[in-house]
């Protein structure tokens, strides 16, 4: 295994980021929560989370699909791990939309069409 | 004819080796790919479950924090929520699957989670906490699994466009310019032939 520059990095955290009623339990749990209402705000959360070397980044499902654009820019480095969750509210699907897009732009069909539903 | 070569014996011994070299190398290609599509095909239906698993105890998280916020008013729920006894920590090491860095993630949680006094406060925030808690290294799983799916759907891809480049376009191309030589060749040894045979009538003819 060799070594990556600044891995691990330092203080290795996880953060919410939602509307306010869906994270503010996190914040109980000993999550750093970001409560947003608007995209920008959601931009803004994201960009601050990945410049201080957030490791893992739940967000909401809603907010996920309005900025896919720039959690899409963090895909395929290593870190930091964006996860889409569902809000207060439930799921949206787009947590599993998304593995079932990755799942067909590698295997150059949608195999999972008929399981997930 | 898409690669330009001079029809010589050199030039055929050259192209007859990089054809080897190609098919050995797709032949390699080709099995990393099978082998990357087996690991992604395991690791979605794993990733299904556990996705599934986390989106259910969320929402009956979701459902317990709903109860117990009707029975309090915003500022008590705040001030109960707002300061955390315990941090979650990461431990992010990595990994290589058929030399793809994966991320590992370990959680470490510190301190203790109930941080209020339970007399202000309903139960259904308990539970709330609790199953919230053990849910976390659930969906610090499903984090490492689902960035595992997206490095490896990744370098399927790739592997895929290099083993087409191969398949479609390097060894065909050489296998074209091999024939050319080889009927170059023969064409050139023909035609030496039948002026040797005329050399010889002419000769014979005096």
């Amino acid at each position: 295994m060799g070594a990556v520059k600044g891995w691990p990095p330092a203080g290795s955290k996880v953060a919410v980021i939602g509307d306010r009623e869906s994270v503010l339990l996190f914040k109980a749990a000993g999550v750093r929560v970001y409560p947003v209402k608007e995209i920008h705000e959601a931009e803004q959360a994201f960009d601050d989370l990945v410049r201080s070397d957030y490791v893992v980044i739940f967000i909401t499902e809603e907010l996920a699909e309005k900025i896919s654009h720039r959690l899409q820019e963090y895909a395929l480095k290593p870190l930091p791990v964006v996860v889409p969750i569902p809000n207060i509210r439930g799921s949206v699907g787009y947590g599993f939309d998304r593995v079932r897009d990755t799942v067909k732009k590698a295997v150059g069909a949608d195999i999972l069409k008929h399981k997930e539903g | 004819m898409r690669l330009t070569v001079s029809a010589t014996r050199m030039e055929l011994l050259r192209l007859k080796k990089r054809l080897i070299l190609a098919r050995r190398g797709h032949k390699l290609l080709k099995d990393k790919q099978d082998e990357l599509m087996s690991q992604l095909l395991g690791l979605v239906e794993r990733i299904g479950e556990v996705r599934r698993e986390v989106e259910t105890r969320l929402e009956e998280v979701y459902g317990h924090f709903l109860s117990a916020r009707m029975s309090l008013d915003d500022r008590t729920l705040e001030a109960a929520l707002s300061f955390p006894g315990k941090v979650v920590k990461l431990k992010a090491t990595q990994r290589l699957i058929l030399n793809i860095r994966v991320p590992v993630l370990k959680p470490e949680i510190e301190g203790k989670i109930y941080c209020y006094g339970f007399a202000s406060t309903p139960g259904d925030l308990d539970v709330a906490l609790k199953k919230l808690e053990q849910l976390l290294e659930k969906m610090i799983q499903l984090a490492e699994m689902e960035k595992t799916l997206q490095l490896l759907a990744d370098e399927i891809e790739r592997t895929r466009r290099r083993v087409n480049a191969l398949e479609y376009v390097l060894i065909p191309d050489l296998q074209e310019a091999i024939k050319y030589i080889t009927m170059k060749l023969e064409e050139m040894e023909r035609e030496s032939l039948t002026r040797l045979m005329r050399v010889k009538e002419i000769i014979r003819g005096e």
